[in-house]
């Protein structure tokens, strides 16, 4: 229980103490968040109550259970970030509200989570800003700064490990919605994610000592519809964050790979599209290609982090809605996160960038990113890109990551603000060409990740 | 032709069913596309009857040497008083069908079904064959997993499984192999021919030859370890496939009649195989490839006509002609200034040519002809002496193949400079390729083919380059080409050069240069893209395109293939000169 003390006044100065020391942020209002969370999983003690509750946030104009639409919106503002403020208030999005995930076990992977308790304390920024284990080895698992003390450390724990899984295959479906409302453009593609070192799951961990130079192997193979089946693109991240991914693409109409400059990441890869590579896990590019980290602000936050798992569809497709009963925006289930950090960065590598600046909401419990907007060069806003997450639980149907239950992103919007075209994106169980879901299988490598793969899908 | 759509859909259905009733999953999708390809200019193909440089112009004839008289003659114009007048070079329907299926984790399975159906609404001599070539299935198709009829034809040009478990990865059945990576020029690209019956090589030039490339049944494999890849393949030989006599895009005059069968079926069995190791040392790429193929081009030379048809007014000289080159026929040739003026375009030496009709058919000498060595005026004299006595003759010309070994190299380097500028990301590629005692067709057409060894090779600048920042990168590349013996299309260099009244003086190399750009628009739905080939003998193909996809269903692509030349039967443009046309392709798919 706490008392009046800590008033809304209170904890506002306290999330602005934070930003003005920006190089030495401390998460929590009460306490220090990391303790708790790795005392007892769950962020008991560490904020005032009206930070735990939607209802007593909102004096009761927002319960848990309650759908926000353009008629209550106004009563949360503050606890979205602008681009969700406007597709409610303005465009039909409707957000439906669950009861807060108190557990920190339900918000990541158990064995990520577990390789972030074992590892804390033990990472360090080498003199490149490398993220280093002891001994100068690559980093070995779990988030290396699970309590930030800075922006950059934020982002580096995140862009060392997207997906918190060894190695993920996504399968997705694409609907590209226009101005109208309307779905011009359907895509289903298989998005690989493999991670050399900091391993958790798969043996060699935490290293596999033949790819210790790199970070990620990251795939994505378009498999409908029929002009673009096979259309495939292979990033190769070196460990070194300074470096661009080697980009390889094939494009079945040349019936060869090709290797892309690397350096192309602010374009969409299929037509009708408003997602770019740079924008994956709101960390698309290596963490030292951009710059000027900084915190602008902390505070309360509406976030899609659990409870979005569609396990009443056999494929696990969602729901969508809109005004006018087109099919804009997917149905999410927002919850109540007592302390989001908002960092700001520059791509300082990309000198023509059609973007200037981004702004990522992460989750400070778990510094998971639920919420991406960019400016244009003008500085006005241009896109933006919100996820939502979940637990693959349910009473009646569980998805397995070992013995764990498995824990991954569900569905997420882009928005170009400009244009108004939306881009949404759902991971479903499977996909026409045999594809499914899988988790921390090596297969994934030698299936997914490689030139001959990419050749293979291509027919 | 619909039986025999109904035969080829009830083969592929029952190819298709032994595999699909093991999948687990099986998905089809495909597209109807409508193809064409109006014309820009009123110039016709020169090879084709109805575009004959000669139609319908009064020609000197002079054999007073020889004892014959001076005359004139006019080509009659075919169809009776009617010139070509053809408003499209190429209007076809195609539909593709691709069926993935997916049996486990390490087995999966592709089909492609093409179909195309071309109307006759060319204006040519007779109904045009576009399709059918002597090659398989009943002499009638190119390529073994085909039908074709002279309107229509329909294949499997992807019908194979594949096979991967680890970094082994291994494809069966009837596919393409693509190697290498430039636009217009095939340097490490040797395991396939090019079907040009379509459209010649007058498609999206961004696509490569992907439709062009000919499939075959074969296996290919490879194995990873690291950075190194080793692929081998075996395939069975299929050749090239030229368009036929009096289609739009013919590329051999119509006063040929070329014999392919024979050729063929010497070598229909044949297998090639080779292999590729590719790896990456830092920056640097490399590939080496060594090829064993019977060369799908093949190379041509007189042949026996065995048409037993008297000259006018000579009973029983057919048996003799039976034994030569030639066959009576008002196709052929009717005046020396015609057989040197084409002699010139196809890049064959018109008085060597002669010779060699001659002393490779001792028949021919019953006759009364006589080898001319160098004597070009005797030549263009003995030349009109037997086209006045004959009315014109067709010379028969055979298609043989050859093996060959083609060892090659490639490299590539990513230039990494200054984020933002020019040299950042350029990407520097090189490929060449040595191919020892290559068979060439003689410019004079003997039995005795040319045998050089020949040297291929590329240079390739490649950027991706973003100019500002409301567009996305433009993609830009420039080529180099350089052969030592032929041009782009096999022809030998030593038949260059030649014209009505000069035989050829060969050129010592064949050099190109290639570049091409594409613009996409913001978000993909439109993109422009300008390709231009440039022979430095001064030939010009230029090709801007405009792509348009609005929406998943449809796709519309409107191009235009502008080609000049400067004459001097020296560049590989001159022979198209003709066929300036604006390309359409609206697309639908499902």
């Amino acid at each position: 229980m706490h008392t009046r003390k800590y008033t809304r006044a209170y904890t506002r100065r306290s999330f602005l103490d934070g930003l003005g020391k920006a190089s030495l942020l401390s998460t929590g209002v009460l306490g220090t968040l990391w303790d708790s969370l790795s005392q007892s999983g769950e962020d008991t003690g560490v904020y005032p109550e009206h930070l735990l509750s939607l209802s007593e946030y909102t004096c009761g104009k927002v319960s848990d259970g309650d759908l926000i639409d353009s008629r209550n919106v106004h009563a949360v503002a503050e606890l979205l970030d602008p681009i969700r403020f406007q597709q409610v208030s303005a465009m039909g999005r409707r957000l439906k509200t669950c009861s807060p995930t108190r557990s920190i076990d339900a918000l990541m992977p158990r064995a990520y989570l577990e390789a972030t308790l074992r590892n804390q304390g033990k990472a360090y920024f080498d003199s490149d800003q490398n993220v280093r284990a002891p001994g100068g080895h690559p980093w070995i698992g779990g988030n290396p700064f699970p309590s930030p003390k800075n922006a950059l450390e934020v982002f580096a724990g995140h862009t060392l490990s997207w997906g918190r899984h060894d190695a993920s295959l996504y399968t997705a479906k694409e609907f590209d919605v226009g101005r109208n409302g309307s779905v011009k453009y359907r895509y289903e593609s298989a998005w690989a994610e493999y991670a050399p070192v900091g391993r958790t799951e798969l043996d060699p961990r935490p290293t596999r000592a033949d790819m210790q130079d790199k970070l990620r192997y990251q795939s994505i193979i378009f498999t409908a519809p029929n002009d673009f089946k096979g259309t495939s693109f292979l990033n190769i991240w070196p460990y070194d964050q300074r470096q661009f991914p080697d980009l390889k693409g094939y494009i079945p109409a040349f019936k060869r790979i090709r290797s892309f400059p690397t350096n192309q990441r602010f374009e969409p890869l299929i037509p009708g599209s408003s997602l770019y590579l740079s924008d994956a896990w709101a960390a698309g590019d290596p963490f030292l290609t951009w710059g000027d980290y900084h915190i602008v602000h902390r505070g309360p936050a509406l976030a899609s982090i659990s409870n979005n798992w569609s396990h009443e569809h056999e494929n696990w497709e969602h729901g969508t809605h809109g005004p006018n009963g087109d099919e804009r925006w997917w149905d999410m289930c927002v919850e109540l996160i007592p302390e989001a950090i908002v960092v700001e960065a520059r791509p300082t590598s990309f000198p023509r960038a059609p973007i200037s600046k981004k702004r990522v909401w992460f989750d400070a419990r778990t510094l998971l990113p639920f919420v991406m907007v960019s400016y244009d060069r003008r500085g006005e806003v241009f896109r933006s890109f919100d996820g939502a997450y979940s637990r693959y639980q349910s009473d009646t149907r569980n998805v397995m990551d070992g013995g764990a239950p498995y824990w991954s992103w569900t569905h997420l919007h882009a928005h170009n603000v400009q244009t108004h075209e939306i881009t949404r994106i759902e991971q479903v169980a499977s996909i026409r060409g045999g594809h499914r879901m899988m988790v921390n299988e090596e297969a994934i490598f030698n299936r997914y990740l490689t030139t001959h793969a990419l050749m293979r899908f291509g027919n | 032709m619909f039986r025999k759509l109904g035969i080829c859909g009830l083969a592929t259905l029952i190819g298709m069913h032994a595999q699909l009733g093991l999948a687990q999953d099986v998905t089809v999708q495909g597209f109807i596309r409508l193809e064409g390809a109006p014309k820009l200019t009123n110039d016709e193909n020169p090879f084709n009857q109805n575009g004959n440089l000669f139609n319908g112009r009064v020609v000197d004839r002079d054999s007073s040497l020889l004892g014959g008289a001076a005359d004139t003659v006019t080509r009659a114009v075919p169809d009776g008083s009617r010139q070509a007048n053809n408003w499209s070079n190429y209007l076809a329907l195609r539909t593709e069908i691709d069926v993935n299926a997916y049996f486990n984790d390490s087995w999966t399975g592709y089909m492609k079904l093409r179909g195309l159906y071309q109307p006759d609404s060319y204006d040519s001599f007779g109904d045009p064959n576009f399709y059918e070539v002597p090659f398989f299935n009943g002499d009638r198709a190119g390529s073994r997993l085909e039908l074709a009829g002279s309107d229509y034809m329909l294949d499997l040009p992807a019908f194979y499984l594949d096979y991967a478990n680890g970094p082994l990865w291994l494809r069966i059945g009837n596919q393409q192999i693509a190697w290498g990576e430039s636009l217009f020029f095939r340097v490490l690209d040797v395991p396939n021919g090019l079907d040009l019956r379509r459209h010649l090589i007058l498609d999206l030039v961004a696509e490569e030859f992907a439709d062009e490339r000919v499939s075959a049944p074969g296996f290919r494999g490879s194995i990873r370890a690291d950075d190194w890849e080793f692929e081998a393949f075996a395939q069975l030989f299929n050749p090239s496939i030229i368009p036929n006599e009096n289609t739009p895009y013919n590329l051999v005059p119509s006063q040929f009649v070329v014999q392919q069968q024979q050729g063929f079926d010497d070598v229909e069995n044949d297998v090639n195989f080779g292999a590729r190791i590719q790896g990456q040392i830092g920056d640097l790429g490399l590939q080496f490839i060594a090829v064993h193929r019977t060369n799908p081009d093949g190379a041509f030379r007189w042949a026996k006509s065995n048409v037993n048809r008297d000259l006018p007014g000579a009973p029983g000289s057919g048996f003799v002609l039976q034994d030569t080159a030639f066959e009576v026929g008002d196709q052929g040739v009717l005046s020396a200034e015609e057989w040197f003026t084409y002699a010139g375009i196809t890049r064959l030496d018109g008085v060597q040519a002669l010779n060699k009709a001659i002393s490779d058919f001792p028949a021919t000498a019953l006759l009364g002809a006589v080898e001319v060595g160098d004597n070009f005026e005797l030549a263009a004299q003995e030349l009109d002496l037997f086209f006045q006595l004959s009315g014109g003759l067709r010379g028969h010309i055979e298609r043989r193949y050859f093996e060959e070994e083609v060892y090659g190299v490639g490299a590539n380097y990513i230039f990494k400079s200054e984020a933002g500028s020019f040299l950042d990301q350029l990407v520097v590629r090189g490929e060449l390729t040595y191919t020892p005692d290559r068979t060439f067709t003689s410019p004079d057409l003997g039995r005795n083919f040319l045998v050089e060894d020949e040297w291929v090779g590329s240079f390739v600048l490649e950027k991706y380059h973003r100019f500002n920042t409301e567009f996305p990168a433009t993609f830009m590349v420039l080529q180099y080409l350089y052969k030592s013996e032929s041009d782009l299309a096999g022809r030998h260099l030593s038949g260059f050069g030649g014209g009505v009244s000069s035989t050829p003086s060969g050129e010592s190399n064949f050099q190109a240069l290639a570049f091409a750009v594409q613009q996409p628009f913001p978000n993909l739905i439109w993109r422009a893209d300008l390709s231009v080939l440039y022979d430095l003998n001064g030939g010009t193909l230029i090709q801007p395109n405009v792509r348009w996809k609005p929406n998943n269903a449809y796709t519309l692509e409107v191009f235009a293939n502008i080609l000049t030349s400067n004459g001097g039967n020296d560049d590989i443009i001159e022979p198209l000169e003709w066929g300036d046309e604006l390309g359409i392709r609206f697309s639908y798919q499902f």
